[in-house]
Order: structure tokens, then C-alpha cells, then sequence
């Protein structure tokens, strides 16, 4: 029974091989996506790892109904208050959320997380749940409104940029507590987690220690752990963040969160039928997890001459301080160094991209350095692209150009080069 | 209940910018979908449809055609036989689906609209087609999802729907609207 998917994991392996004309392509955590539907493992998988992965795909494209559902078996238990009811509906076939592409509601990729550091919003929880089941109805809603920005290059060039302003609507339960902030996060691809979660905590702690360009990144810790998943790194594995997920946008129980993300005076809600305890179960949550540990990178082929002039002009402007083009990996089968384009450390990128209290200043805010890894998937999926952690850039052109703080000497460096060097450099970022 | 507004605009620390018409945003929950012409299925969904039962095979699909709203009943997803399997792997706990046959005259961009979240496929010769675009809006059911794909002419194609609870969807077809002639 698995022979022909094993057989075909394999041939397409040797067949990315003899095709490879860059030095991404020989990158053995990166895999060619036949088939955006049905993205593959980056190693060949053993008959159990491939069951246990395909289980954990089904999981998470499944969508989820309410507790007590007729006939409904192992997929009750959503909300009561929830944003998506399945996890493939935000990282649609593992990519990235789809963002807003103009003003209006906010996509179910786009959510609003409250409250300050790990502290949950005291009405709402954690994440503001914009959908209910029957009988309950939703927190509230989220309007985004753009408004456009323009500056020129030292060359005379014009750039545009989008400004978000976000609204939260029909709150039901009142207003935010007063000391949270408002915290849009788009959903992240999911590409490689496993492999970023190979990276061993002391490679990341080495390049906090040995900053590049002056740029000095911090690691995220909590309890002893160091912190790698989400936009600000503030999960420590893959568990967590997953059961986080699950807890906060999809009202799902698991055995990393056996509570729903109620808001502490939300009765109704903490008084829901429960679709059993918890309501993913074990094997399902272990299912999902090997899914995304052994989730591959797509893989964009490069000529080599693009791939050395990208790769000089990335080091030059100093994108690469931050945005690391090799890292180790331990564990990870035939995977020795990654090229995700990230330290994992956190850096202060300036109030531009801050998130803001409810009285709409911003507070100093640490973001991990994306991986750019995948980003070639994005931009050949003919779908508008959502970069940053609110999806405002509309291109990897704006997703520089909003870079400040520590990373504001790079962006300068960036508006430096000729019209063509920027060219090229952008067009080398939308191959990895 | 006042709104909370925050302002995200990049090197400014006080609130300024664009106070957005009241008008911008309807409050039917139907207003989230992405694209910016929606109205030929939202029209669609606002009119009596049509009943039908959905096969539970290629050969018993009835025929559906484009332009018109029809409420298909469903069957068990566990007694259907598709054309093709389903292209998203899901669970099928509780599922019903079934199956619905169309053509359409002229080759194009077309968009499936429903009042829930099915999973849907449409086939040729056995093969899905892949989707071109899909969006949806989560508080509306007339329509609640949409995916777009390009169609051959003249063919016979099956729509497939799998992976969702209820038994009955409001299901409609359209040319998507920059390629209508």
C-alpha cells in the first residue's frame, strides 16, 4: 500500500537531483511541490512515518464541527468561539495565511491576538474569536483600513507602501482590558518547522553572542526553553505552538491545552459542551505534529550566476546579519544546514511595525526574523502576496522598505543601490 | 457600542488617519469575501432554488446549469463512489457529498459558489481540475465560499462535493466576472 508513494518519494528525489541547477537546489530540506494539494515530507518516510504524516495532513485539513454533532465521530468539539474551523483554512496547504487585499474584513488568516507578553486580554483571552457556533455568537469583528504612503529612493524613485489601521467591531463583551495590546498576526507558513525546531539551542545562543553589522539579536526564552515559533518566537516547540493554535483560533482541547481560549467573564462560553476531553485526541495530535516536523520546503531552482549576484548583494546591504543564510541541524535525517534565511532571535524593528495599545501608540515590540524560506512558493502561487506579520506588504519590496529599528541601516543600504541592484536583489528573495 | 480603533501608521505615535464611512462595511456578515464583485452569486443565492438530488455516482449526477441556485440533498460520504478521489485529504466522520454534472459553453474562469464549507472538486475525464482562487466569508452562508477555476468548453465535468456535515448545500455556478463576454 505505500510502496508507490515510498517509490514516488523517492524517484522525485533522484530526479530533483539530476535537475538541480543551483546551489538551493542541492539543499536537501527543500523539495519540489508537484502538487500544492499534497505537499511532501523532505525525506523519504519510513510505511509507519508516512502513515502517521498523511494522518496528521487529514487532521489538518479536516474541518471541525460543534460538540454533539450527529454522526459527527472524532471531529467535534469546535469553539464555542473559534476563527477557522479547520487548520488548512489559515495555512492553506501548509503556506502562508492569505492577507487582506484591501480594506474591509479581516481574512480568517488575519487574527487579532490581545493582551501583553504571555498575559492573556482579561475579557477575551488570548485571540480574538471573530466566528461562534450556533447559539453563541462571536467576540467580534475585525475591519482593516489601508491608507497609502509614498516616499522616493536617494534615486528618485518612488515607493508605496499601505498603512494598516485596525478596528475592532461589535465587541460583545466590552471593551479590551486596559493594558493589552492589539496584535495582528497573519498565519505563517508552516514550511521546514521541523526543521527550524532541529536547530540546536546553542547555535542560536552563538549568534546572539556574535552579532554581524552590529546587529545584535536576542534569544527568546521562557522557563529554561528558548523560544523559536510565531512571529515573536514566543513558543518553545512545535507542541506548543500547535496546541496553541488549536486552543485559541479553533476552540480544541488537546493535551498541550485543556482549555478553550474563554475570556475570564465569558460564562457561556466556559459552560459550552465539550467534544470529549480533549477533543483532539492524542494520536490526532501526534498525527499533525509529524505532519509539520517532516513538512519540506518548497524547492524554486536558481542559475547559478542569479543565485552567487543575490546572494552578494544580500550579505552587502546586510539582510543577511538577521536573515541567516545557513544554519546546522541536528536529527533531521539527511539534513545537515539549513538555508531558512532566519537567526530565530529577536530583534526591535521600530514603531512602524510595533503593535499598539488600545489607545493606538506603539510599544516596543521584538520580532523573530522571518524565514524567507518558501517565499518562492508565495510568489509563483499567482496569489496576491501578505508579507510581514499583518500581511500590509503587498511585496517583498514593501516588506524591506517597512524594516526599521535595528534592521533600518539595511533598508537604508537597500534605497542605495541602483534601481537594477535592488531589482535584482528582490527578484533573488522571491526565489527562496 | 464604540469601536476600538487603532492606528497602525508607521513613525507616528497619535492617532490620525482616514476615519472610515460607516457605509464602507455592510453588517450582514456577507461582506468579507475578498473579491470585489460578488453580486451575481449574491444575487443568485437571494432567489427560490431549485431542488435536486445529488448522484452518488457518475452515472446517476443529475445536470446542473450555470446562472441558477439549486439546493442539492446529500447521501453518506461513506456510500459515494466519485469519479475521482477527493483531492484534499480530510476526514470523513459524519460527511455527506455528492455528485453534480455541468457544462459549460464557452472556456473560461468560473466560480462555484456555496452556502457552506464543503470541499469541492470539479472533474474532467476522471482528473481534478485545480482551483485557480478560493475565498469564503465566515459569517455569511448566501454565499460562504467560493473557488474559482478555469473551464474547459463543451465538456462533461463533475462537481464533487465531500467532507462537510450537513446533508443539503446551496450550490450555484457563474462565469467569474472579468470573464464574462
Amino acid at each position: 500500500m505505500h510502496r508507490p508513494r515510498r517509490l514516488r518519494d523517492l524517484l522525485g528525489a533522484c530526479l530533483a537531483g539530476a535537475l538541480s541547477v543551483s546551489a538551493a537546489a542541492a539543499d536537501p530540506a527543500t523539495v519540489p511541490f508537484t502538487d500544492r494539494r499534497d505537499p511532501p515530507s523532505y525525506r523519504v518516510l519510513t510505511a509507519e512515518e508516512r502513515d502517521r504524516y498523511e494522518l496528521g495532513q487529514t487532521v489538518f485539513n479536516t474541518s471541525w464541527v460543534p460538540a454533539g454533532t450527529p454522526r459527527a465521530g472524532r471531529r467535534d468539539g469546535l469553539g464555542p468561539m473559534f476563527n477557522a474551523a479547520s487548520c488548512d483554512a489559515c495555512h492553506n496547504n501548509g503556506a502562508r495565511g492569505q492577507g487582506p487585499a484591501q480594506s474591509g474584513p479581516a481574512p480568517v488568516g488575519l487574527v487579532i491576538q490581545l493582551g501583553a507578553g504571555d498575559a492573556a486580554d482579561p475579557v477575551y483571552g488570548h485571540v480574538l474569536n471573530t466566528s461562534a457556533i450556533e447559539g453563541h455568537a462571536p467576540e467580534g469583528t475585525v475591519f482593516v483600513a489601508y491608507t497609502e504612503r509614498r516616499g522616493r529612493y536617494p534615486d528618485g524613485r518612488e515607493w508605496r507602501l499601505r498603512e494598516p489601521r485596525y478596528e475592532l467591531r461589535a465587541l460583545r463583551l466590552g471593551t479590551i482590558g486596559k493594558h493589552s495590546l492589539i496584535k495582528p498576526r497573519l498565519a505563517p507558513a508552516l514550511f521546514g518547522a521541523g526543521l527550524l525546531e532541529a536547530v540546536p539551542d546553542a547555535a542560536i545562543i552563538a549568534l546572539a553572542e556574535r552579532p554581524q553589522n552590529g546587529v545584535r539579536g536576542q534569544v527568546s526564552r521562557r522557563d529554561g526553553l528558548i523560544g523559536r515559533f510565531g512571529w515573536q518566537a514566543d513558543s518553545v516547540s512545535l507542541d506548543e505552538q500547535t496546541a496553541r493554535a488549536l486552543s485559541r483560533e479553533m476552540g480544541l482541547t488537546s493535551r498541550g491545552a485543556e482549555r478553550d481560549d474563554c475570556g475570564g467573564a465569558d460564562a457561556a462560553c466556559q459552560r459550552a459542551p465539550d467534544g470529549g476531553q480533549p477533543e483532539v485526541s492524542d494520536d490526532f495530535f501526534d498525527a499533525m505534529l509529524a505532519f509539520q516536523r517532516w513538512l519540506a520546503v518548497p524547492r524554486t531552482d536558481v542559475d547559478e550566476a542569479t543565485e552567487a549576484d543575490g546572494a552578494a548583494l544580500f550579505a552587502r546591504t546586510g539582510c543577511a546579519a538577521c536573515h541567516r543564510p545557513d544554519l546546522p541541524v541536528t536529527g533531521a535525517g539527511p539534513v545537515r544546514r539549513i538555508a531558512a534565511y532566519t537567526d530565530l532571535l529577536l530583534h526591535d524593528l521600530g514603531p512602524p511595525l510595533a503593535d499598539r495599545g488600545a489607545d493606538g501608540r506603539p510599544v516596543p515590540t521584538l520580532w523573530r526574523t522571518a524565514p524567507l524560506w518558501g517565499l518562492g512558493h508565495a510568489v509563483s502561487s499567482g496569489r496576491p502576496l501578505a508579507l510581514l506579520h499583518d500581511g500590509r506588504a503587498r511585496s517583498i519590496e514593501e516588506a524591506v522598505l517597512w524594516h526599521d529599528g535595528a534592521a533600518a541601516p539595511a533598508r537604508q543600504r537597500f534605497g542605495r543601490l541602483s534601481h537594477a541592484e535592488r531589482n535584482r536583489l528582490l527578484d533573488w528573495v522571491a526565489l527562496r | 457600542m464604540k469601536p476600538l480603533t487603532v492606528l497602525a501608521l508607521a513613525r507616528l505615535t497619535v492617532v490620525l488617519g482616514v476615519i472610515l464611512p460607516a457605509a464602507t462595511f455592510a453588517q450582514d456578515g456577507c461582506d468579507g469575501f475578498k473579491w470585489d464583485n460578488v453580486a451575481a452569486e449574491r444575487a443568485l443565492f437571494a432567489t427560490a432554488a431549485e431542488d435536486v438530488r445529488a448522484g452518488t455516482d457518475p452515472g446517476t449526477a443529475p445536470t446542473i446549469v450555470p446562472d441558477r441556485l439549486y439546493r442539492a440533498a446529500l447521501s453518506p460520504q461513506e456510500t459515494l463512489r466519485y469519479a475521482a478521489p477527493p483531492s484534499k485529504k480530510m476526514l470523513a466522520d459524519g460527511a455527506s457529498g455528492g455528485l453534480l454534472r455541468f457544462r459549460v459553453a464557452r472556456a473560461g474562469l468560473y466560480r462555484v459558489a456555496l452556502d457552506a464549507g464543503f470541499w469541492i472538486d470539479v472533474v474532467a475525464d476522471g482528473t481534478a481540475i485545480p482551483s485557480v482562487d478560493f475565498g469564503g466569508s465566515p459569517g455569511c452562508a448566501a454565499p460562504r465560499k467560493i473557488v474559482i477555476y478555469e473551464l474547459p468548453a463543451g465538456r462533461d465535468l463533475l462537481l464533487q462535493l465531500t467532507g462537510a456535515v450537513s446533508t443539503q448545500v446551496q450550490v450555484a455556478l457563474t462565469a467569474a466576472p472579468d470573464a464574462s463576454p
